[in-house]
């Protein structure tokens, strides 16, 4: 299966534009989508998940018409939106035998089973008998994932799903995606540069709602390789760098800036030839991108 | 802080398109109110723009606008919760107080300039030029600022205190809509009340609104009052309502500011659930991947889930109990005062009981429809689920339908529960009246109901997406369609969506004619809802795209799933085939006619034929008919034929025949004459046919009418709303000839022109371009006076007919059976009347039950069989109306001489119309009017002997005594009927039973002045106006026995009734009675007859201070200082003093009260009780009394005409005997 984006626009009714001909072939397997909030993410997973309707363009997942044949679509989507919230008197257990049989799990047994196991791998059976009203935010995004896990899907969306999950959680979680990641389609927003570093062999980097990169990771970071380049520095010289480099990125390192620059010629002095993360990249679209955008 | 929060609030308020049309609402009510014909609020003398008409319009769009208050009060909070502002909000340096006041403040300005728009609109309208002059008064604007703030203003501030309270309390909207429902269902309890038990007080205040507190201050106001009276916000009920519902406002909203915390609501949670501790190997590790079924079947099995867990959702949450507990109560303080209603009560029979558990709840099952819609179609969003929930692989049907089918489980089970909780209460009165299957019919229909309803709130929310403009779009519908509709000009059923068919149902006979009709329109309302429903939910927002493009091509999307558009065809054809059908009867087989198509009609005839008002006719001298009545054959109908007899009466021969004849479309009338004519003229629009006869019909000289008239009910009509009890000429045949309960009232014949068809209503004339007329001709008319008051076309008339009906009917008709025999399967009774008799041939079948007994005069003379055909489901009263006429009838024979017949029947009709009427030897009496009186009550006045007996009256006066064509003669016939009726009531009747029957007719009266449409007229003047021919004619002429004594007045009317005893040329008027009055009254008490009779005379008697004292011997002396007061009103309540004249008022010194009723009422042993000579405004009297007195009065009975009846009676308070010695008189 295999999941084709074609010149998808949405403008949304405030004037925000927050699809541009989006383009973009999604394979089985994970598939990272990074980018700064605002940038379009939702949207595009909103709308493949057919919540949505774009102004333009098409989306096609194998032989189903994502935009029309909505119905095919839902039969094998799990999705985790970013931000929900849940009946809140109901239980554990028994909201996700619900949304069982909405997922078309009619045979009893089976949606015990199921949901027996979900709540185990999402680490909630002990609290399968509380309200979810009470649950915390991580417990609720959990639930979530359970929800978006819930009979076998073949396309999962997943929005900033480790938001809200301590490591440990996180660890578990990816685990589990990429665990089924194999053979259908997972697509994970995030942006957080390690998720995508750790997990996926596809990924497309995505601002002001245009993709800026796409490929595997490896391609990705493959056309910056070598010309990164960092130096430790003083918080007064940082304003003067940036004015003679092209600055990725800067971090506190034990409380000093240590910079990390972009550069298609070789540059020396103080700097040092850098490894080029995936991270350089997505800093670096994104500078490129806001320049080109204020030019 | 405040000030910030304040202008915020306003600035959002102002910002929300939601608040422009809430105030465009409002303002278009008002408006219409100014401008539209018969909205509702003023009426022939009421100016539409008076401080009465005003008054109200600000009332009632407050009340239906309480949706909108709780729009805007109830959510300002809700906003910050609902969008996860308290988090930011809540950490700012913000104190409670500021926010809170700020907030609500700022809504509370808003909700009053929103409801401003009344105002405007009205004012608007008013200035608007197409407005008739005459409909307006001039404008005062304090007329809409009194209102505005005293009702609108106060209902919004309280009702918004309430629902704001509620949110800082229970953090739910829906909580918030509950407090309205109370809110609604305390109005509605006051207000079904008001009007049935005398304790105005408590209900005036029970009523948050305000409505019913203004109705009890204004109920005796008249018209110039209404006109120009502005409304005392600050004084009497009003005052005490709009503080106490005031001050609970600012209490709930004080208390619930104190609970308030600022912080995130406080979670109803047993227990909150810990994070759990992450397990260190996940248990059966790798992931379980469950298969799916997307199968047949699938959508109707996750319907079945869906439906369930939505419905024990709502069910299973403490404000659904609340409002089922609501419900009930409701219900049982219902049935407690209709139980303990002390003017009488009713047998439980179920369709009373029904009408108990039904009738007052379509705005409560509106409300909570509307309410519930909201909350069930907007669960996912009001939770942020939608976006987990809208991406789930079910068909995007599911949820609407779920959701449909949940609201209307939620109303059928409330339904069912208030079934039950009548069923409980038929159980404990009476257990033997139970009928299930007559419960289930009635669950069923309204089951139907609900199934409308509740779609269609479900639909509103679904199409307009936002829930609080559905709710007040909801509310709008309501207004509409149950409300306004006739008044907006919807009155074909067709138009009525949803809002049902007005049906009566009689325990006679059953649904009848109404199943057809009931089952058709149903139908047509249910497809029609289907197919919103099914267009509805392609419009169902699944996603997080509301715009209207996105809407729009999903629904062409949506549209392309196979079987949608054949479903849509489907119910479009049902639609059309219902609703096809109903046109067809209604407008095909049945002629339908508007409200303003009969008028017009009315007004065509007038000016077509009114030149033929002098016209000289013969008139019927005899009547001879044979009826055939098919009540129960497929189609209905029945076949009259026979002559009228027609005998030139005048000095003139007469060549020119006028006919008038029924032009129903369902009536066919065959006419031809027994000599040689034309046929000048034929109208079938107006039914007239003008005969030129070839020889002209010479003094004295007869001819023959003979008719052919045949009805067939085809199909059903349009029903029009009825108008009250009095216009049984406008029901249709349908209703008069049923299955089981006929009465028809004759071959639907009159000669000559038809003054009596002519519009009234002179503002309705002058729309019809017809100049105002009198109401009656004058007094001394010659011409009226050569006329009976029932008609020109006869006197006294010779009658025989033979009946036909269903073998297991018995048919009747005035005078006496001759011959009963059954022939081809049908039955036949031959009557015939052996003396001259008013023509009123009134024509009865029903399966009947005869109670039979004779009355044999004392004195001797021929016995007087008593018979009373009644429906076998009714025995109840049979014994008690042949006890009340056993009573009458020696009492009216020797006053006012002997009975002229030799028979009294009584018969029970179909409750259709709600009266009893008299007709020689015969009385039709409705199901309704006594039938199903309760005798167990023996506390109350026996309505149903009065009534009986008033019928009775009628044999003596009306059918002896005719008064002639002109004003005052409906005093000769009901006022002396009323009387009469009274005169055995006094005589059988308790003190206190009697001063109850006293107090309702002073009571009717003077709500019944109020409501005059042209002017009110003395009473020897009167013009059929029944509020004074009845209730004031009952109070003169039994203040007049008090008066003078019953012996002289009895006297009086039986000389009258002995000379003008069937008296044709001229009729009596009232001016000959009078002549007897004033010869039996002694000169100290003719004034009387000028108050009483002459001139609209009204006391304004006040006992202002009642003192008793102890004295040594064991005695008491009493001191009673009297205010007396007489005023004449104008015709329309414009008031002056008149000067005492020696006038005689009873006073009283009375023990204490033996049993409870109202402050003014005295039901002790009367101590002192004499009439006392009044000539200045203010006496003061002593008396010496034996016992301890308790309470005292001026005119303690209300013999007197007096408004402010309250005063007349005080209790007595005692004064030290330290105080100097009182002199003894």
């Amino acid at each position: 299966m295999e999941l084709r984006i074609q010149n998808l626009s949405k403008t949304y009714p405030n004037g925000v534009r927050a699809l541009r001909d989006v383009t973009l072939t999604i394979p089985n397997g994970m598939f990272g989508l990074l980018g700064p909030n605002g940038a379009g993410k939702s949207t595009l997973m909103r709308t493949i998940a057919t919540l949505q309707e774009p102004d333009s363009g098409s989306i096609q997942l194998g032989d189903i018409d994502v935009l029309r044949e909505k119905e095919r679509v839902r039969r094998v989507l799990g999705y985790l939106p970013q931000e929900f919230g849940l009946y809140p008197s109901v239980s554990a257990e028994a909201l996700l035998d619900y949304f069982a049989g909405l997922k078309g799990i009619r045979d009893g047994a089976e949606r015990k089973a199921a949901v027996e196991s979900l709540l185990q791998q999402t680490n909630l059976w002990d609290a399968r008998k509380k309200a979810v009203g009470g649950y915390s935010g991580g417990m609720r995004q959990r639930f979530g994932i359970a929800v978006a896990l819930l009979g076998s899907p073949q396309l999962i969306i997943v929005d900033e799903p480790t938001a809200g999950l301590d490591p440990t959680e996180r660890n578990r979680f990816l685990d589990l995606l990429s665990e089924i990641g194999e053979n259908v389609v997972v697509i994970l927003s995030t942006h957080i540069v390690e998720d995508v570093t750790e997990l996926c062999p596809h990924m497309a980097i995505i601002a002001q709602g245009e993709v800026v990169a796409t490929g595997s990771p490896n391609d990705v970071i493959g056309e910056i390789r070598g010309k990164v380049y960092r130096t430790k520095t003083e918080k007064a010289a940082l304003a003067q760098l940036r004015e003679q480099h092209e600055v990725i990125s800067s971090k506190l390192v034990a409380g000093q800036p240590v910079v990390r620059v972009f550069s298609e010629t070789p540059i020396n002095g103080i700097f040092q030839p850098a490894e080029a993360t995936l991270e350089d990249v997505y800093f670096h679209r994104l500078a490129r991108k806001a320049k080109g955008v204020e030019a | 802080m405040f000030g910030h929060i304040f202008k915020f609030e306003l600035r959002f308020r102002f910002t929300q398109p939601s608040t422009y049309l809430y105030f465009g609402v409002f303002a278009l009510f008002g408006f219409l109110s100014q401008t539209v014909d018969d909205f509702g609020f003023g009426s022939a003398k009421i100016h539409v723009n008076s401080p009465d008409a005003l008054a109200t319009l600000h009332t009632i769009a407050s009340i239906l606008g309480m949706f909108v208050t709780a729009a805007i009060l109830g959510t300002p909070i809700y906003r910050d919760d609902k969008d996860g502002m308290t988090g930011l909000l809540y950490t700012t340096p913000l104190g409670k107080t500021g926010y809170l006041a700020g907030r609500f403040l700022g809504s509370l300005l808003a909700i009053w300039l929103i409801m401003t728009g009344i105002s405007v609109g009205a004012l608007l309208g008013m200035l608007m030029p197409w407005v008739e002059a005459s409909k307006l008064g001039p404008v005062q604007p304090l007329a809409l600022l009194v209102p505005l703030v005293g009702a609108a203003w106060t209902n919004a501030w309280f009702a918004g205190c309430i629902f704001f309270a509620a949110y800082l309390v229970f953090r739910s909207p829906l909580v918030v809509y509950l407090g309205g429902v109370v809110l609604f269902v305390l109005y509605q309890v006051s207000f079904v009340f008001i009007d049935k038990i005398s304790s105005d007080h408590l209900f005036s205040l029970l009523d948050p609104f305000g409505l019913t507190a203004k109705a009890t201050d204004t109920k005796y106001w008249t018209i110039a009052e209404r006109n120009t009276r502005l409304f005392n916000y600050l004084g009497g009920e009003l005052i005490q309502n709009r503080l106490l519902w005031s001050g609970v406002g600012l209490g709930l909203l004080l208390a619930g500011c104190a609970y308030f915390r600022l912080g995130l609501p406080r979670v109803r949670q047993k227990k909150q659930a810990a994070e759990a501790a992450p397990l260190a190997v996940a248990a059966g590790a790798g992931l379980r991947r469950s298969p799916q079924d997307f199968g047949g079947g699938l959508g109707w099995w996750q319907l079945r889930r869906l439906t369930r867990v939505q419905l024990l959702n709502v069910i299973n949450a403490w404000p659904f109990r609340a409002l089922a507990l609501l419900g009930v109560i409701y219900i049982l303080f219902n049935a407690y005062y209709t139980y303990q209603d002390p003017r009488g009560i009713q047998m439980p029979v179920t369709y009373l009981i029904l009408n108990l558990v039904n009738d007052n709840f379509t705005l409560f099952f509106l409300i909570i429809t509307t309410i519930y819609a909201g909350e069930l179609v907007w669960r996912e969003r009001d939770v942020r689920l939608q976006l987990v929930f809208d991406a789930l692989p079910y068909a995007t049907w599911l949820p609407f339908v779920s959701k449909v089918l949940a609201l209307l489980g939620v109303q059928l089970l409330l339904s069912l529960v208030l079934s039950l909780v009548g069923l409980g209460i038929q159980l404990y009165r009476a257990p033997e009246l139970v009928e299930p299957l007559l419960y289930l019919k009635n669950f069923l229909l309204q089951a139907a109901n609900l199934a409308v309803l509740c779609t269609l709130a479900v639909v509103v929310q679904t199409v307009v997406n936002q829930k609080y403009v559905g709710h007040a779009l909801m509310m709008v519908y309501y207004g509409v369609v149950f409300l306004l509709a006739d008044a907006l000009g919807l009155h074909h059923v067709l138009l009525k969506f949803g809002a049902g068919i007005t049906y009566t149902y009689s325990d006679m006979n059953g649904y009848g004619h109404m199943v057809a009709p009931l089952l058709a329109l149903n139908l047509y309302y249910l497809a029609g809802i289907l197919l919103l429903a099914l267009l509805a939910a392609l419009l169902w927002v699944r996603g997080n795209d509301t715009s209207l493009p996105s809407r729009a091509r999903l629904f062409g999307q949506r549209l392309r799933t196979p079987g949608v558009r054949p479903a849509l065809a489907l119910a479009l054809l049902v639609l059309l085939t219902a609703g096809g059908w109903v046109f067809y009867n209604t407008n095909v087989l049945n002629e339908y006619v508007t409200p303003k198509d009969l008028e017009a009609r009315q007004a065509d005839t007038e000016r077509q034929y009114k030149r033929y008002a002098r016209l000289l006719q013969p008139k019927i001298v005899a009547i001879d008919m044979a009826a055939d009545l098919y009540p129960t054959a497929s189609p209905r109908g029945y076949r009259m034929r026979g002559t009228f007899t027609l005998r030139n009466k005048e000095a003139r021969p007469i060549d020119t025949l006028l006919i008038n004849y029924d032009p129903s479309r369902s009536v066919t009338s065959k006419l031809s004459l027994s000599r040689p004519a034309q046929v000048l003229r034929d109208d079938p629009t107006s039914g007239v046919r003008l005969y030129r006869l070839n020889q002209p019909l010479a003094p004295n000289d007869s001819l023959d009418l003979r008719f052919d008239v045949g009805y067939r009910a085809a199909g059903f009509t349009s029903r029009l709303k009825g108008s009250g009890v009095f216009d049984w000429a406008n029901i249709s045949p349908e209703d008069r000839l049923t299955a089981n309960g006929t009465f028809l009232s004759d071959a639907g014949l009159r000669i000559g022109y038809q003054v009596g068809g002519e519009l009234e209503d002179d503002n309705v004339r002058q729309r019809n371009g017809l100049k105002p007329k009198d109401r009656a001709l004058a007094l001394n008319d010659p011409r009226g006076r050569r006329i009976a008051d029932f008609g020109p076309d006869a006197d006294y008339i010779r009658y025989q007919a033979t009946i036909s009906t269903d073998p297991d009917q018995i048919a009747v008709t005035p005078g006496y059976l001759q011959r009963e025999w059954t022939q081809d399967g049908r039955r036949y009774f031959q009557y015939r009347m052996d003396q001259p008799m008013m023509p009123m041939t009134g024509i009865l079948s029903a399966r009947y039950q005869v109670h039979r007994e004779t009355w044999q005069p004392q004195e001797g003379g021929q016995p007087v069989a008593i018979e009373i055909y009644y429906d076998p489901h009714h025995p109840y009263n049979v014994r008690r109306m042949a006890q009340a006429l056993r009573d009458a009838l020696p009492y009216y024979s020797a006053a006012f001489g002997p009975y002229q017949y030799r028979q009294i029947r009584i018969l029970e009709f179909p409750r259709y119309k709600s009266f009893a009427q008299s007709q020689p030897n015969t009385v039709p009496f409705s199901e309704a009017a006594g039938f199903i009186d309760d005798p167990r009550d023996t506390n109350a006045p026996d309505y149903t002997y009065f009534i009986t007996n008033h019928e009775l009256g009628h044999q003596w006066w009306g059918h002896q005594v005719c008064g002639a064509n002109v004003q005052g003669s409906s005093m000769l016939i009901e006022s002396l009927a009323e009387y009469s009726a009274l005169m055995t009531c006094k005589h059988r009747f308790t003190p206190t039973q009697m001063q109850q029957v006293m107090r309702r007719e002073l009571d009717q009266y003077l709500r019944g002045r109020r409501q005059e449409r042209k002017k009110e007229m003395p009473l020897m003047l009167v013009e059929s106006q029944p509020y004074i021919h009845y209730y004031k004619g009952g109070m003169v002429f039994y203040a007049l026995q008090d008066f003078i004594g019953e012996q002289k007045l009895n006297k009086a009317l039986g000389d009258f009734a002995a000379a003008n005893r069937y008296k044709t040329d001229p009729y009596p008027n009232s001016a000959d009675l009078m002549a007897y009055i004033r010869r039996e009254t002694p000169d100290s008490l003719q004034y009387l007859i000028r108050d009483m009779f002459e001139t609209i005379t009204l006391y304004k008697n006040e006992l202002k201070t009642a003192t008793y004292t102890p004295r040594p011997d064991g005695r008491f002396d009493v001191s009673l200082t009297i205010k007396a007061e007489k005023l004449r009103a104008d015709s329309l309540g414009n008031e002056a003093p008149t000067p005492l004249v020696g006038d005689y008022v009873d006073v009283g010194v009375f023990g204490p009260d033996k049993s409870a009723g109202e402050a003014w009422d005295v039901r002790g042993k009367a101590l002192v009780l004499r009439k006392v000579k009044l000539t200045q405004p203010e006496t003061t009297l002593h008396f010496v009394v034996a016992e301890k007195p308790a309470k005292a009065g001026v005119d303690p009975f209300q013999k007197l005409i007096d408004r402010y009846y309250y005063d007349n009676v005080k209790p007595l308070q005692e004064e030290k005997p330290a105080a100097k010695p009182v002199a003894v008189r």
